[in-house]
């Protein structure tokens, strides 16, 4: 009975087989496949690593980094004006490529986490050390101020300067005048207001000495109309590259 | 008449190995497929049905897994061994098949993925505990979470290795030794449960 059984199902088989006229893929479908999948790969590697890069050159450029110095208010602004949205496809692009991976055998022979972690410091490496080294994403910037970048560049570079909302009490400004510990700033970007900025007494995070009118100055504070109360300030020396 | 033919194949080839039979399918012998679900289709009906614990849909799903590896055969390097690689299929459409009968997704990522374990694998308690587990294994396998069941199938029953289980379910080395191990005292625990006498 199971002899049978067994027959009948092999016979089974075999008859799909020949009554579908099923063939075997050929060698290059395999070779196709590993190439597709490597390319892939290539191709989320280098766009993660493009992406931390950006994430970075974004920080630097709006000056986001001088929250950390500014203590837990600086930190929670810090956390605020983070770009999220990138980090987000940042974190898929990571799992796409660890899926990838795990495709071949020394990607699934390693630990999980292990990979992850891998990856992350890998591709946050490559991406420090393309925004710190060539230059890239000035020239890139400047070209997508002049429309001269394919898309979506241009739009991706378009929106590398992250405004603070108006009425918040960050900006960059440039220093129009210095009373004591006030200042008068006026910021280009945003409007030809002028606003009041008060500096706390004795705290070595929102200082006016070494301030001088003209300086441009990252200022981090709580805005009441015209006036900001500063919790931190950092004097910038912007590079003539990313103006 | 073809039945006929295809025994006669068998007849003439029954010494050559799993790998020289899948070779000289890849050299388009239809006829030696024969002689691999000939010596397969035991084995991986009874790996279905330990794996997924039900008699259900076992059949078509072998079948399905044949005809794939007949479709992908000439992805199968004829230097490396045969069954790591029709395994290989075979989990993939359990899997499948389990997530199709549970209805939701069945995810196959486990804590003892994450981070490394040591992967040394000694042949000394297999063979000391081969009669006890197997009998174990007959009787309270479908007690047990999928992913330890297929650890034990394949080693006790499928007699594999630690690197080539590792292959199949695509997980460190390490992990399959964890993995084994953790699945050994679930068992041992569902037997004291049940009250069964694993020691008889």
């Amino acid at each position: 009975m199971e002899h049978n059984e067994h027959h009948t199902l092999k016979e089974k088989i075999l008859s799909t087989i020949n009554a579908k006229g099923l063939s075997m893929h050929p060698k290059y479908y395999f070779w196709l496949r590993v190439a597709a999948i490597t390319v892939v790969s290539v191709a989320a590697l280098l766009i993660s690593v493009f992406i931390f890069n950006f994430i970075l050159f974004s920080i630097r450029l709006n000056s986001h980094d001088a929250f950390l110095s500014f203590g837990p208010r600086g930190w929670g602004a810090f956390l605020y004006f983070f770009p999220w949205e990138l980090l987000t496809l940042e974190v898929v692009l990571v799992g796409l490529l660890l899926w990838l991976l795990r495709q071949f055998r020394f990607g699934y022979q390693s630990p999980l986490l292990y990979m992850l972690l891998g990856l992350f410091i890998i591709t946050f490496a490559a991406g420090l050390m393309l925004d710190r080294t060539t230059g890239i994403n000035e020239r890139f910037l400047r070209d997508a101020d002049n429309r001269r970048l394919p898309p979506p560049f241009n739009e991706f570079y378009g929106h590398a300067r992250r405004v603070p909302p108006p009425g918040s009490g960050v900006c960059t400004c440039t220093i129009v005048s210095i009373n004591g510990s006030t200042l008068i700033v006026s910021n280009p970007r945003a409007s030809s207001t002028q606003l009041t900025a008060i500096l706390p007494p004795n705290d070595a995070r929102a200082t006016s000495s070494n301030l001088k009118v003209g300086d441009t100055v990252f200022i981090a504070g709580e805005r009441h109309d015209e006036t900001i109360n500063v919790f931190g300030l950092r004097k910038l020396f912007i590079d003539d590259r990313m103006k | 008449m073809r039945r006929v033919y295809y025994t006669e194949v068998e007849a003439g080839q029954t010494q050559l190995s799993d790998e020289e039979v899948a070779k000289r399918v890849q050299e388009g012998s239809r006829e030696h497929f024969g002689i691999l679900v000939e010596r397969y289709e035991p084995r991986l009906l009874r790996y279905g049905r330990k794996f997924i614990a039900s008699n259900e849909d076992i059949e078509d799903i072998v079948q399905d897994i044949f005809i794939s590896c007949y479709q992908n055969l000439k992805g199968f390097d004829a230097g490396k061994k045969f069954s790591p690689w029709i395994y290989r299929i075979a989990h993939n459409a359990f899997v499948n098949g389990l997530r199709k009968r549970k209805k939701s997704p069945l995810i196959f990522v486990d804590f003892d993925m994450l981070v490394a374990h040591p992967a040394y694998e000694d042949p000394a308690p297999r063979e000391r505990e081969e009669a006890e587990m197997k009998r174990m294994i007959e009787q309270g396998l479908s007690e047990l979470k999928p992913n330890y069941r297929e650890v034990l199938v394949l080693y006790y029953l499928e007699e594999l290795s630690y690197k080539e289980i590792a292959d199949i379910i695509k997980v460190p080395t390490g992990t399959v030794g964890i993995r084994l191990k953790r699945a050994k005292e679930a068992l041992k625990a569902v037997y004291e449960k049940l009250n069964l006498n694993y020691g008889a």
